[in-house]
């Protein structure tokens, strides 16, 4: 009993219990990141194909994704048996991406050399072999391996073909459909000011109009030509592929994405298969219903969200901050500010996400449509959901936390540091701006880093203030006024949530969740960072004493 | 260097607000600042009961006594340093050139580009030795980098520290070791040129070769500057100051000649301190 109470007062279970705490947390934690890393990073790499034939004889060519027991409760043959699940791809021959197998009724199970994976606009993977490639009424490959040897260069021209489309629709077309759009808007402003000053003669400035709009039919008629020859060029060459069943399928060239014999990869073709879809799913727009693709659109939504998050959110914080702990008499009034500002940040996201909607959308959205955008209306401009509505909601979530960190960091500057400047002859106010705020930068910055971790992480109140599934235009492009502010726009931790429960194929977009989650974490862990050497910096400079 | 004051000063003393000061200077041994009936409140709490003395002009003052009786809180009513503390009431007139420093019209700036000060604790700010010098001086909106090098060389030579940094004004104020920084400390008072220096105990927290250096700086500073130091150190009070006023529980019991004061007190508890009989 002495021992015991000996030991107690030493404090070693102090220690035990503290170490344990730690290790439980660090567990938790890396398991969590370990998982997502593990799933998010695995789902690139190219696994390799199987052909399993059935004692009915049915043949099935696919990746092996899981092995699991068969559980039959009340048996004994309970969890005995195990059963296998492939990924067959072929969605639109088959109806379903995965089958489950039991492993007791395969005869057969090879690697087949010249089984290939296909990617392809729609319907997900293709899986079996390749056929024949035609270019118009020419053969140009017949059988499996001749194709093979051929489809590298097509798929290269595909992807060019694809890219050329690509930059016709959006960049010459689109260009004349604003162009269109702007003549529309005027022609509308026009009918607007008539109706408020009916005597105005507009028949000029309407002949106008009518005049560029003209032009311009012509023109988006020739483009659209242009555009039609195009797309047949590109749809003349066509591959036909096989399915494991001898089904056929015949599709073009310019559909295909990636092409690989997955049994023949050496280990650096596999990783060339790996980097390209890496790069793919980092730079390239979403496809198939954001299941297949990249997921660029969201990268950018997200971190253009933070910036202006933090841009807005941080001077009013340290504004708000400066005045509570330097200009305020300290009293009840300024501590029940305190407490409010404490516990507005405790108040649920989603509450805040309502506030936004209310507020900056219906109201000061509302707003500017009515006195800038009267042409566009009803069709709201500013009055609905957009990058700027959801920053800002954002902000008003993160403002108490950088109240609360910019306060502690402005309280923590030394009072002789004040002394020494206010008996030079400063004033308080050149004391705030040439040594108080300096010295408070690290910890202002603080308050920043715990802000962006805190509002990149937010969805709810994102859904219903400018998040979409799929928001073909960025928030920035080429059109007058080049930033967007108050477009759609997508985030990664939507993307999450949309793509793993909203999505049609959830089995198909699980991996994509993962890579999703592996991405949001690495682009919040990179903002962290950049505040951090920022702050470090900072801190150096600022330094008070290496005693003090 | 009073007329080169003269001129240094009457560009610092621009866009102030109230009432400022006269700028004439007054002669040695002339009282700088009168002091009559000077109270001061911390809330309820009484800390000084009826100052009144005068502190004469380019001479050092002394305030000695045990803690906490007063003598740096009085010394913070020269240059309103008492403003920063909250419920603070101040009674009676602190007047420097006729003009009570502590009225609420009085240009509070204004008393205390005139009225420099050194802390107990050396307080440089997170800047380069450059920039601490010449902190008071851009701060009175002084850009020219001619002015501010030849101030910040003038002062630092004034405190003794240019041999020592003059290869590294850029360096930070922060690197110098504890001596060098309020020797920075006292070059960043001088550099705005004021009449007078008030010294909250500054070589309590130095080594004695350190308080040495400061207390020669002390004496070549007194035939320009009008000197008030506490100090809990008699023997450094002896040695620097030409008078020295003695305080107990917020009241200034003698206040004479320093010489005098420490060979033959007139009051019995002047003697019991100086004696090591109690404080």
């Amino acid at each position: 009993m002495s021992g015991w109470r000996e030991t107690f007062r030493r404090g070693d279970p102090a220690i035990w219990l503290a170490g344990t705490g730690l290790g439980t947390s660090i567990l938790m934690i890396g398991g969590m990141v370990g998982l997502i890393l593990f799933n998010g990073l695995g789902f690139f790499w190219p696994k390799p194909l199987t052909e399993a034939t059935l004692k009915d004889g049915t043949v099935l060519l696919g990746e092996l994704e899981a092995r699991e027991p068969i559980p039959a409760p009340g048996t004994p043959d309970h969890l005995k048996h195990f059963r296998l699940q492939f990924k067959l791809g072929n969605r639109d021959l088959t109806g379903a991406d995965f089958k489950w197998v039991n492993e007791a009724d395969i005869v057969k199970m090879e690697q087949p050399l010249d089984a290939v994976y296909v990617e392809r606009r729609t319907y997900g993977p293709f899986i079996g072999r390749l056929a024949k490639l035609v270019d118009g009424d020419r053969d140009v490959a017949v059988g499996s391996e001749a194709v093979l040897a051929a489809m590298p260069d097509w798929v290269t021209r595909a992807e060019s073909d694809r890219a050329m489309l690509r930059d016709l629709e959006r960049g010459d077309i689109g260009a004349v459909n604003y162009r269109i759009e702007q003549a529309r808007l005027e022609v509308r402003a026009l009918d607007l000011a008539a109706k408020r000053q009916p005597g105005v003669d507009q028949t000029a400035s309407r002949a106008e109009i009518e005049k560029t709009l003209a032009e311009l039919r012509g023109e988006y008629a020739a483009l659209e030509t242009k555009l039609g020859q195009a797309n047949e060029a590109a749809s003349r060459s066509r591959v036909t592929l096989m399915a494991a069943n001898g089904e056929l399928k015949e599709m073009p060239t310019i559909d295909v994405y990636r092409l690989y014999a997955a049994n023949r990869l050496s280990m650096s073709g596999r990783a060339r298969v790996y980097a390209s879809r890496l790069w793919e799913f980092l730079s390239g727009d979403p496809r198939e219903s954001n299941t297949e693709g990249g997921i660029f659109p969201a990268i950018f939504g997200t971190v253009m969200m933070v910036l202006i998050m933090s841009v807005v959110a941080v001077p009013f914080g340290v504004l708000a901050a400066l005045y509570l702990r330097e200009y305020a008499r300290q009293g009840p009034l300024v501590r029940l500010v305190r407490i409010a500002v404490n516990n507005l940040a405790g108040v649920p996201s989603i509450v805040f996400g309502v506030f936004g909607l209310g507020f900056f959308v219906y109201f000061v959205g509302g707003a500017i449509d009515r006195a800038f955008f009267p042409e566009s209306l009803p069709t709201p401009t500013f009055g609905t959901g957009g990058i700027l509505w959801a920053s800002l909601t954002l902000s008003l979530l993160s403002v108490p936390v950088v109240i609360v960190a910019a306060e502690e960091a402005l309280s923590a500057v030394p009072r002789s540091m004040r002394e020494a400047s206010l008996a030079t002859g400063a004033t308080k106010f050149q004391t705030i701006l040439r040594v108080v705020l300096p010295s408070a930068a690290p910890g202002i910055l603080t308050g920043l880093i715990l802000a962006m971790a805190r509002g990149a992480g937010e969805v709810a109140p994102l859904m219903i203030t400018g998040v979409v599934k799929l928001a073909p235009d960025m928030p920035i492009d080429g059109f007058f006024p080049y930033v967007h502010l108050e477009r759609k726009f997508m985030h990664l931790g939507f993307h999450i949530y949309d793509v793993g429960f909203q999505s049609p194929n959830v089995e198909a977009a699980k991996p994509m969740v993962y890579a999703t989650a592996v991405l949001l974490l690495v682009i919040v862990v990179l903002l962290n960072l950049t505040a951090i050497v920022v702050r470090n910096r900072l801190r150096k400079k600022y330094q008070t004493s290496a005693f003090s | 260097m009073a007329e080169d004051r003269e001129t240094s000063g009457s560009v610092i003393r621009t866009a102030t607000s109230g009432v400022t000061f006269a700028a004439a200077t007054a002669p040695v041994g002339e009282p700088a600042i009168v002091i009559r009936n000077g109270n001061l409140w911390y809330g309820q709490n009484q800390a000084l009961h009826d100052i009144t003395m005068n502190i004469p002009a380019k001479q050092a003052t002394a305030f000695i006594g045990p803690s906490g009786c007063g003598k740096s809180t009085l010394l913070r009513c020269l240059n309103r340093m008492n403003d920063l503390v909250d419920n603070v009431r101040i009674t009676g007139e602190f007047l420097m050139h006729g003009q009570n420093i502590n009225a609420q019209t009085t240009d509070v700036i204004d008393v205390r580009r005139r009225v420099g000060m050194v802390f107990q604790k050396s307080n440089p700010l997170p800047k380069s030795i450059f920039e601490n010098v010449v902190y008071g001086l851009r701060i009175a909106g002084i850009r020219d980098k001619n002015t501010l090098e030849s101030a910040c060389e003038r002062s630092l030579r004034s405190a003794a520290l240019w041999d020592e940094v003059k290869d590294r004004l850029n360096t930070s104020g922060l690197s110098l070791s504890g001596g060098q920084q309020q020797r920075l400390c006292i070059a960043r008072a001088i550099a705005i040129e004021p009449e007078i220096i008030l010294m909250d105990e500054p070589c309590s927290a130095l080594d004695p070769i350190a308080t040495l250096k400061i207390e020669e700086l002390i004496y070549e500073l007194k035939s320009d500057y009008t000197i008030v130091i506490v100090t809990h150190n008699l023997q450094q009070a002896a040695r620097v100051s030409d008078k020295t006023a003695f305080f107990w529980l917020g009241r200034l019991v003698e206040h004479s000649n320093t010489a005098d004061l420490f060979t033959n007190p007139k009051q019995k508890h002047t003697e019991d301190y100086i004696t090591g009989r109690f404080g």
